[in-house]
């Protein structure tokens, strides 16, 4: 089961979609907040593997950056996010893993949950080739500033777990180092393989200087 | 069990989906019909024997725009929402009894400009107030 935390200032919203999430087999909800300041509040004391949050909050942008930064591992939803390119990357950047358009049923709502739930994200194929544009152009970006196209694909906190790893400490040590599940660092380290074109985990250590 | 009979209209697609499954709990309530344009909500009072509808609002949409299907159904509720979902509003028509006391000429002219003033508040959704004699001075 996925942990989902909701938060919205619309009393309506918060309690219509947490009956509505509750009732789905695979997701748990275990909070709802009413701002961030709440929702962060509920992550220090519990987990929760997902944040669907309402993108009319009051700088709701700030939101999904304050808890990426938070709980990098939380995957975040947007609720009634406008659908346009610039929308979609400017929050896709801050942190999200997926959205729901503010146009959409509660049934279609449940889908892109439970989709992100399992790393999906279901878009509009206008949506999708917008962000290979923005990946391209960032790959391009990190090239620029001598990084390779691989190293520069790799996300923030895969960085950082390069970076231990070239410090010799085990996936278990970077977990516990992180606050993250041993699961979840080995998930990290086999994308990082996958990005380098690596085959072992010492070979990240070489590539180390280059992030 | 007697059933109350909701229509929904014009309401956006996530938020009428939150309303029925509010809604699909409730033993002794049924919708029973949906559309999409508030234009085609009045013959459904009629024609589906509809006695509350639950409509939305658009952005900076007033809930005055209801009186005028009220005034067609007057023994009709309807519960407007506004767009961001924050708010609702209850619009119906309520009959009042004003008493008129030690009815005199004044009172009774005071009464029928009042009674102006209370159909005006009905737009204002507004309680109305309480109709007095001309000195507006009770007496014991």
């Amino acid at each position: 089961m996925t942990g989902v935390l909701i938060v919205t200032d619309v009393r309506f919203y918060r309690e219509g979609l947490a009956e509505l999430l509750g009732r789905s087999a695979v997701l748990r909800v275990t909070g709802t907040a009413a701002d961030v300041d709440g929702l962060l509040q509920l992550l220090r004391e519990g987990e929760a593997d997902l944040v669907l949050l309402d993108a009319g909050l009051p700088d709701a942008l700030n939101g999904v950056r304050r808890i990426a930064r938070a709980v990098p591992d939380a995957r975040i939803v947007a609720l009634a996010l406008r659908e346009t390119d610039d929308d979609v990357l400017a929050w896709a950047e801050a942190g999200l893993a997926g959205y729901v358009s503010r146009d959409r049923s509660v049934a279609e709502l449940l889908d892109a949950v439970e989709g992100v739930a399992r790393g999906e994200l279901a878009c509009p194929p206008r949506i999708s080739a917008a962000l290979l544009r923005r990946i391209g152009a960032l790959a391009l970006r990190g090239v620029a500033a001598g990084r390779s196209p691989a190293v520069a694909a790799l996300t923030l906190r895969e960085r950082e777990i390069v970076s231990l790893v070239s410090q010799g400490l085990t996936n278990k040590e970077i977990a516990r180092q992180l606050g993250v599940q041993l699961a979840t660092i080995k998930t990290h380290v086999h994308h990082i393989l996958e990005k380098l074109g690596a085959r072992r985990r010492m070979d990240i250590a070489a590539l180390a200087r280059r992030v | 069990m007697t059933r109350t009979r909701v229509v929904l209209a014009a309401m956006p697609r996530m938020l009428a989906g939150l309303v029925r499954q509010m809604l699909s709990g409730q033993s002794d309530i049924e919708v029973v019909a949906e559309v999409d344009a508030l234009g085609d909500l009045a013959p459904l009072f009629a024609t589906r024997r509809a006695a509350v509808a639950i409509v939305g609002l658009a952005d900076g949409e007033s809930p005055l725009q209801c009186t005028t299907l009220l005034r067609a159904y007057p023994g009709a509720s309807i519960i407007a929402i506004s767009a961001d979902g924050r708010t609702g509003y209850v619009c119906d028509v309520r009959l009042q009894v004003g008493v008129l006391l030690e009815l005199s000429a004044d009172g009774l002219l005071g009464a029928l400009r009042c009674a102006e003033g209370v159909d005006r508040e009905l737009h204002l959704f507004s309680l109305p107030r309480p109709i007095h004699s001309g000195d507006a001075t009770p007496k014991s």
